[in-house]
């Protein structure tokens, strides 16, 4: 029980603490706005535009790619490993899953995925 | 390491209207590639082809598919599916309801919508996880098959969106049209919820294999008769997360409040395609895990699901008098008739689950006529769906509005329908297994039902129209509304008969 004790008087003197500084800060710190300090701080260099604009969504393309290439390797990994023992029933269930995969690529390719203006 | 495959099970033939319908939807990607295979005409054609190849299929595997009767061995692929006659009788009532969808391709997707081909393969790949879904063996597999079709379902949501170039400017973004607006809220919408409570699902899974130390739905209901100490509290609370994952996707109250929004804002087809099919699948799911593995802790979660079911009834049907958009209108209707369905998992018994499996096969026609007819009256914008679409229908195509006379009456449960006895029975198993109280709860609430349905009748029937002509009628939903109005007049005329293939595909 004692270990709970401490515990619990650590968040309470945490939370008083912090609660003191917030407070105080509020009231007694000096408060002069300015247009110089009310502009979103972006490491050190003044903004060139809103945030709120709009932005290409080329991820969707690139997640594509990445689960086409990449999680089908992550897949032959343990697949490799194993095909001394999967034989041929193995290298048949991963020409299909290549095949599958191979649907997608073309699908993307033929949608011009990979012409990147 | 030494590895085992167990080649004796692979029951390749049995899992035919699955790999039919999978391969359909990459062929349909592939066609989607040449410029004058790419319209909604010839993709719906091939679409259709494959669904009804897949029919077929089912159809044929149903009568010698095993049964908890039959003696035949359920399991395949090591368990990680089962093959028996309930799964079957999915099959088919996911295989009828993806009609639907492709034959609302006369509208959707639209005619500049560049990715026509998707729209076709993601409701074929819906459809083959949910088909997957019912076939589960493991929550594994349950849990993927799931995922499968909730990630189509939530780009189908927004396909009325208009795809960006990328170079709009933050200007363009007020001529969007409403449509597009509400599509891109539905899908996100969707989207979140549906990835919390699949969150919520998965732990509950992952809890339950920590209690039995299995993922096999049957042998945890094997280890649960046989070994008392299986029934600890992680079960019970993996129990209780299931269950609240499931009831967000059957839109059960309080996990209801997506249901509007996102069946409002998705294009008409696929409102009505999840409207029934998600539905569907989920109670797949919850009839074999709460009948199958877990009927002894049901005991424990009864008051939850009595009090859900109850609640999800009164909300449902009380929120829908208030709907002027008959979309929304049917939404809150989808929501109290997954209460209504609920009765079938608080009664626990075999009664039970064949009156959910007879109800969804009489919701799935009373479902499928009211989302065509609304498809064929709906028009553009927010008004679009608006109740007003449907005054003096009667004199502009009276066929049609008898139809819908006939889908409403059943839905809200007028003795000579389909819907009369899907309610009947579940009841009748509730009362059997001693539950009168949710019995009266699900009565009030019919009663409350029949004023919002009763009044599009009233719309149709009681008021001029506005100088509308009569509105088109496009082969394909005219098929479904004749289709479905016959089956209901047959389900309501011969339930018995229903019943009884209903009782023959009880699940393991």
């Amino acid at each position: 029980m004692s270990e709970y004790f401490f515990i619990s008087l650590f968040a309470v003197v945490a939370l008083v603490v912090i609660g003191a500084l917030l407070v105080l800060s509020t009231i007694l710190g000096p408060r002069n706005p300015s247009p110089q300090k009310l502009i979103p701080y972006e490491c050190g260099i003044i903004p060139q535009e809103e945030a709120k604009g709009r932005f290409p969504v080329r991820f969707a393309t690139i997640a594509m790619f990445f689960i086409i290439f990449d999680v089908e390797v992550v897949f032959m990994y343990p697949w490799a490993v194993a095909l001394d023992q999967l034989r041929l029933f193995g290298l048949i269930e991963m020409v299909v899953f290549i095949a599958i995969l191979g649907v997608a690529y073309v699908y993307i390719w033929g949608r011009g995925g990979l012409e990147w203006d | 390491m030494e590895i085992n495959i167990n080649f004796d099970d692979m029951n390749w033939m049995a899992l035919g209207p699955e790999l039919t319908v999978i391969f359909t939807a990459l062929a349909v990607l592939l066609l989607g590639l040449k410029k004058e295979c790419d319209t909604n005409r010839f993709l719906s054609m091939v679409a259709l082809a494959g669904t009804a190849a897949a029919l077929v299929f089912s159809l044929a595997l149903w009568s010698d598919a095993p049964t908890a009767g039959n003696g035949a061995s359920p399991g395949m692929f090591s368990n990680a599916l089962i093959h028996d006659r309930f799964a079957q009788t999915f099959n088919i009532i996911f295989l009828i309801m993806s009609l639907f969808a492709f034959f609302g391709s006369v509208r959707y997707p639209l005619a500049d919508n560049r990715n026509k081909a998707e729209y076709f393969a993601l409701v074929l790949l819906a459809v083959s996880g949910m088909m997957f879904l019912a076939k589960s063996g493991t929550l594994i597999t349950a849990f993927i098959s799931l995922e499968i079709f909730s990630i189509a379902l939530y780009i189908l949501c927004g396909f009325s969106a208009k795809h960006g170039t990328g170079r709009e400017g933050p200007a363009d973004g007020a001529q969007l049209s409403w449509e597009c607006l509400a599509s891109q809220e539905s899908t996100v919408k969707y989207l979140l919820t549906g990835a919390f409570a699949s969150a919520i699902l998965v732990y509950g899974m992952a809890l339950i294999y920590a209690g039995t130390g299995t993922t096999e739905i049957r042998t945890i209901g094997t280890l649960m008769q046989e070994n008392p100490y299986m029934k600890n509290t992680l079960v019970f609370i993996g129990m209780g997360l299931m269950f609240s994952g499931m009831a967000f996707k059957v839109s059960l109250v309080p996990f209801h409040s997506w249901t509007p929004d996102v069946y409002q804002g998705a294009p008409t087809p696929i409102t009505g395609f999840m409207s029934v099919a998600t539905k569907a699948a989920a109670f797949a799911l919850i009839a074999r895990v709460f009948f199958t593995a877990l009927p002894d802790i049901q005991k424990v979660w009864m008051p939850i699901l009595f009090g859900a079911s109850a609640l999800t009834m009164l909300v449902g049907n009380t929120a829908a008098i208030f709907q002027d958009n008959v979309k929304r209108m049917l939404a809150y209707s989808g929501v109290a008739h997954a209460g209504y369905l609920l009765i079938g998992i608080v009664a626990n018994s075999e009664d039970g689950v064949a009156s959910i499996l007879f109800y969804l096969g009489a919701y799935l026609f009373m479902n499928v006529g009211a989302f065509a007819v609304l498809f064929i009256l709906e028009g553009e914008g927010q008004d679009g769906a608006s109740i007003n679409r449907f005054k003096g229908l009667a004199k502009r195509n009276p066929l049609l509005a008898a139809a819908m006379t006939l889908f409403m009456l059943s839905l809200a449960g007028f003795p000579p329908t389909a819907g009369f006895f899907g309610k009947l029975f579940l009841f009748v198993a509730a009362i059997k297994a001693g539950y009168v109280l949710i019995t009266i709860f699900a009565v009030i609430a019919s009663v409350i039902s029949v004023y919002f349905y009763l009044r599009v009748i009233v719309m149709m029937y009681f008021h001029e129209s506005e100088e509308e002509p009569a509105p088109a009628v496009s082969p394909g939903m005219g098929a479904l509304v004749g289709v479905s109005s016959l089956a209901i007049v047959a389900i309501g005329l011969f339930p018995s008969g229903f019943m009884q293939i209903a009782l023959n595909s009880l699940p393991f």
